[in-house]
């Protein structure tokens, strides 16, 4: 929410920040642009024009899943993941620093070793050859993507460790 | 039993580390697994539910009214509601509080966000309170607890969070809460009113509107009674179902964004944007709560708490009251997403155990969320509206959110006493 490491240069690691968010940031904005669309189109198609938008439920199912993984690298780098933060006011910097890499390290391997398994999930799938049940699209693609963009947010987990923590509050709902 | 509370301590502790809530959940999840199960169930499990959450069609309805309310926020809509509020309430000892209320629930009813009506709110109301010398105690206090309506009123996030967590319908709970969201609005403008009745400088009178400005500030008003009435009618009518109705709302507020010139590609490309990273952030903290939900139900707490429970079959109140007590107290000090997601997978059977509606449940659970989201040392509400106002103390808030809590934790109590005021509605639906 109130994220203000954007794109500092003096970051370590900035050109993630300057190549990889815009470009998530855009794909993300893309696909839920599509997602918008292709719902209003569907309603519309069926109440007036006598014709649903065929396989709208898959593809919306597919975009959501890109959507999600498209932006959870983004999320991680501007730190608006969920975080309890009501001691930092309290804690000394020092001990926010320690704090902050243990965290930030707990994060990475967690997220690290989930892309890991998406990928062997992904690998199952091609084996098997699993289609979604309409437009008979190979899911094991979209799996591979998942894991790909899981590595994405363990990258950033990880620079997220060598730089300073920022004390903000966040919150959703 | 012991296991589920070892493995709450060790979130507790990850996420006092400042773990984020998700990662906390998920690795004490993915570790209770390997402990009930093995290693390859729980990695095996972690994967699973990675996928299919996120290719879970009900889940799109998440997106797309966020999306939705953020397209309202940045069509600055807001400014004409509480135009019209003000026109009609103004000039009543505390008028600009009340307005503020009410075009908060107004807001509330395009908005399924109670963050960002306090945050619209923040900027809207808070420079004519500001200018008839409210104290900023009642103004603030009264931006965060309107904005709380966000979620009480339909369309709502906290609704459709719990709705996909208990598999309870999204559209039942939608128009459950319109009864409850009226009363509360009604309670919270009574809240004004006894601050302004016990300190009348707290809150003075501004300036009264003619009829014929009245009558021109209510017309404006026409694109949210048109947003509310397509989405909530639809989904009450049945001729479309959540998903539909969010896509549709999103759809609505774009080209209503657009028709006000509100919108440059830069600024849709960061709505879309912003959006998107807030659903991601959600379904992280969902991922996570599914992992540790896995990991409680293979323990032997679910089944304890159950027979706990049933001592209570004769006065099952007893049993809501103390999950009230709970929530109110959890509430105050824990973020309350990460609250709901926590307790609800327990809470919820043992409440549909004892014969209580899962969907006036749902609405229970949305009043103590606002509540919580009210109440120090940790309420989001206020620290929004805190970090928006940098000259007031947060002490100055929180003093100020009291009365309305109090409105709050009335309504509450009255939802318990009432349960029909949830039921009513959906039960006429399909």
């Amino acid at each position: 929410m109130l994220a203000n490491i954007g794109g500092d240069m003096d970051q370590p690691l900035s050109w993630f920040d300057r190549i990889i968010v815009p470009l998530l940031g855009g794909v993300a904005a893309i696909i839920l642009f599509a997602m918008m669309a292709l719902t209003c189109a569907d309603v519309i198609g069926r109440y007036f024009l006598g014709q649903p938008v065929r396989g709208a439920f898959e593809v919306t199912e597919m975009l959501l899943a890109c959507l999600i993984f498209t932006g959870l690298p983004l999320v991680t780098l501007k730190q608006e993941h969920v975080t309890v933060d009501v001691f930092d006011g309290l804690t000394p910097d020092w001990l926010l620093r320690i704090q902050h890499v243990i965290a930030s390290g707990i994060a990475c391997v967690a997220t690290g070793y989930l892309a890991w398994r998406l990928w062997l999930r992904g690998d199952t799938m091609l084996a098997a050859g699993e289609t979604t049940a309409q437009l008979k699209m190979t899911v094991a693609w979209l799996t591979y993507g998942m894991s790909v963009l899981m590595v994405l947010t363990a990258m950033a987990f990880f620079i997220l460790m060598l730089r300073r923590p920022s004390r903000q509050t966040t919150g959703e709902v | 039993m012991l296991e589920a509370l070892i493995g709450l301590g060790a979130f507790l502790v990850l996420a006092f580390l400042r773990v984020p809530m998700a990662i906390s959940m998920g690795v004490v999840g993915f570790f209770g697994v390997w402990w009930k199960l093995s290693f390859n169930a729980a990695s095996s499990m972690i994967a699973q539910l990675t996928y299919e959450t996120g290719m879970s069609y009900t889940l799109s309805v998440i997106p797309l009214f966020i999306l939705m309310g953020n397209l309202v926020v940045r069509a600055k809509i807001s400014d004409e509601l509480f135009q019209a509020a003000y026109c009609y309430l103004g000039h009543r000892r505390g008028g600009l509080a009340l307005a503020t209320i009410v075009s908060s629930a107004g807001f509330g009813a395009i908005c399924g966000s109670s963050i960002a009506t306090a945050a619209t709110f923040t900027k809207v109301a808070y420079p004519s309170m500001q200018r008839y010398k409210y104290k900023d105690d009642l103004a603030a206090g009264t931006i965060a607890a309107g904005g709380t309506l966000g979620i009480l009123i339909p369309p709502s996030v906290v609704m459709v969070i719990y709705g996909i967590m208990t598999e309870t319908s999204i559209g039942k709970l939608f128009i459950a809460g319109i009864i409850p969201g009226l009363v509360a609005t009604v309670l919270l403008c009574l809240a004004v009113k006894w601050i302004t009745w016990r300190d009348p400088l707290a809150g003075p009178a501004a300036e009264r509107h003619t009829w014929a400005e009245t009558m021109v500030a209510t017309r404006k008003v026409w694109p949210v009674v048109m947003l509310f009435a397509l989405v909530i009618g639809g989904i009450y009518l049945g001729v479309f179902t959540a998903q539909e109705g969010a896509g549709i709302g999103a759809g609505g507020a774009f080209l209503f964004a657009l028709g006000r010139r509100a919108l440059t590609l830069r600024s849709l490309a960061e709505v879309l944007a912003e959006s998107a990273r807030t659903t991601s952030m959600l379904f992280m903290i969902l991922i996570g709560a599914l992992m540790f939900a896995s990991f409680v139900n293979y323990t032997s707490m679910p089944s304890d708490l159950k027979a706990f429970v049933l001592q209570f079959k004769a006065t099952p109140w007893v049993v809501i009251a103390a999950i009230c007590f709970i929530y109110i107290v959890l509430g105050t000090a824990m973020e309350e997403l990460s609250m709901i997601l926590l307790t609800v997978p327990l809470f919820f059977p043992v409440v549909t155990g004892l014969g209580y509606d899962p969907i006036w449940f749902g609405i229970l659970v949305v009043i103590v969320v606002q509540i919580g989201m009210i109440s120090p040392p940790v309420g989001m509400n206020i620290f929004v509206v805190k970090n928006l106002l940098q000259h007031v103390s947060i002490g100055t808030v929180f003093r100020g959110t009291t009365p309305f809590t109090v409105a709050l934790i009335v309504m509450l109590a009255l939802l318990i006493v009432f349960p029909q005021m949830a039921t009513w509605l959906p039960g006429y639906m399909k």
